[in-house]
């Protein structure tokens, strides 16, 4: 009962409170409107030259990576994986650590 | 090209969001002014409040989702209120401290009322009960006043609330139940 009392009272005051804030005078509201368009200019714009420079620098980063990451020209073909590049890079090293033995090989022709 | 391209959809979207601002400060700018009114008996100084909680929330929130701008502009709304009243208070000390004469300063056409405002019984469609009950609104401690208004007016609820005064839901619930309660005891003669 006190609860449905409550709820009545609310509703009234609610809608008397509408009353008010619709009854608002002419001048009132278009200071309101005036007040509402200085906030809204005074909003920062995103810059133009701000995101354009972004995708430009991805672009940029982009191009970089790829020429980094392309092969050299004669070089494996395009379709090679990352395992057969590490397979190369890996008989090179082999290499070079044999150097020595076929610079001493090349110095001792007897010895084959 | 390209930045011309992005400065377009830069464009398009900057308009799209203060178009959603513009709505949305135009749904809640009555109910806000209203509540600062209330809350200042003054409508200038609502007025003031009102333009100042707008800018920032344009300024700092803007780029927020529109989700987000209720509970912000509340809480800012709702923080300018508690500012203003603390300014006042402050300011009434001072003054109560130097004497009655120390105000005599101020420019005395300030103290005259405007010919172009209405009186409240004006803004509330004429009716009784309408005066009643912003006298009674006025009457309420500040904290009540802010729970009342946010919890039966703006519809928010316990949680929301809290966040927009910036205290806990307990404090909540205890100012709405007495604002409630004082309320329905000072206009009884108009809503039994």
């Amino acid at each position: 009962m006190s609860e449905d009392r409550n709820s009545e009272f609310l509703k009234r005051v609610r809608a008397e409170l509408e009353r008010g804030s619709d009854a608002l005078d002419e001048l009132t509201v278009a200071r309101l409107r005036a007040a509402r368009r200085r906030a809204l200019d005074a909003r920062p714009r995103t810059r133009a030259w701000f995101v354009a420079g972004g995708v430009t620098a991805a672009v940029v980063t982009a191009a970089l990576l790829a020429m980094l990451l392309a092969p050299p020209a004669g070089g494996p073909p395009a379709a090679m994986g990352l395992e057969q590049i590490e397979l190369l890079a890996d008989s090179d090293v082999d290499l070079y650590n044999d150097l020595d033995f076929y610079r001493w090989l090349a110095d001792h022709p007897d010895a084959g | 090209m390209l930045s011309a391209t992005s400065s377009g959809l830069v464009r398009e979207n900057d308009l799209e969001s203060n178009a959603a601002l513009d709505r949305f400060l135009a749904g809640v700018e009555r109910r806000a002014l209203r509540m600062a009114e209330f809350a200042t008996g003054s409508r200038d100084e609502a007025l003031d409040i009102v333009q100042d909680a707008m800018l920032v929330l344009v300024r700092r929130y803007g780029r927020h989702g529109e989700g987000d701008w209720p509970p912000l502009f509340h809480r800012i709304l709702q923080s300018r209120i508690l500012d203003w009243h603390r300014r006042r208070k402050v300011r009434n000390r001072w003054l109560a401290w130097l004497g009655p004469d120390a105000d005599d300063d101020e420019d005395p056409l300030a103290a005259l009322p405007d010919p172009r405002a209405r009186r409240p019984e004006d803004e509330l469609g004429n009716t009784r009960a309408g005066a009643a009950l912003e006298e009674a609104l006025q009457r309420l401690p500040l904290r009540q006043q802010q729970a009342f208004l946010l919890r039966t007016w703006e519809g928010l609820d316990v949680a929301e609330t809290a966040a927009a005064m910036g205290c806990s839901e307990g404090s909540v619930k205890t100012h709405y139940s007495r604002a409630v309660h004082t309320l329905r005891e000072l206009l009884e003669d108009h809503w039994p």
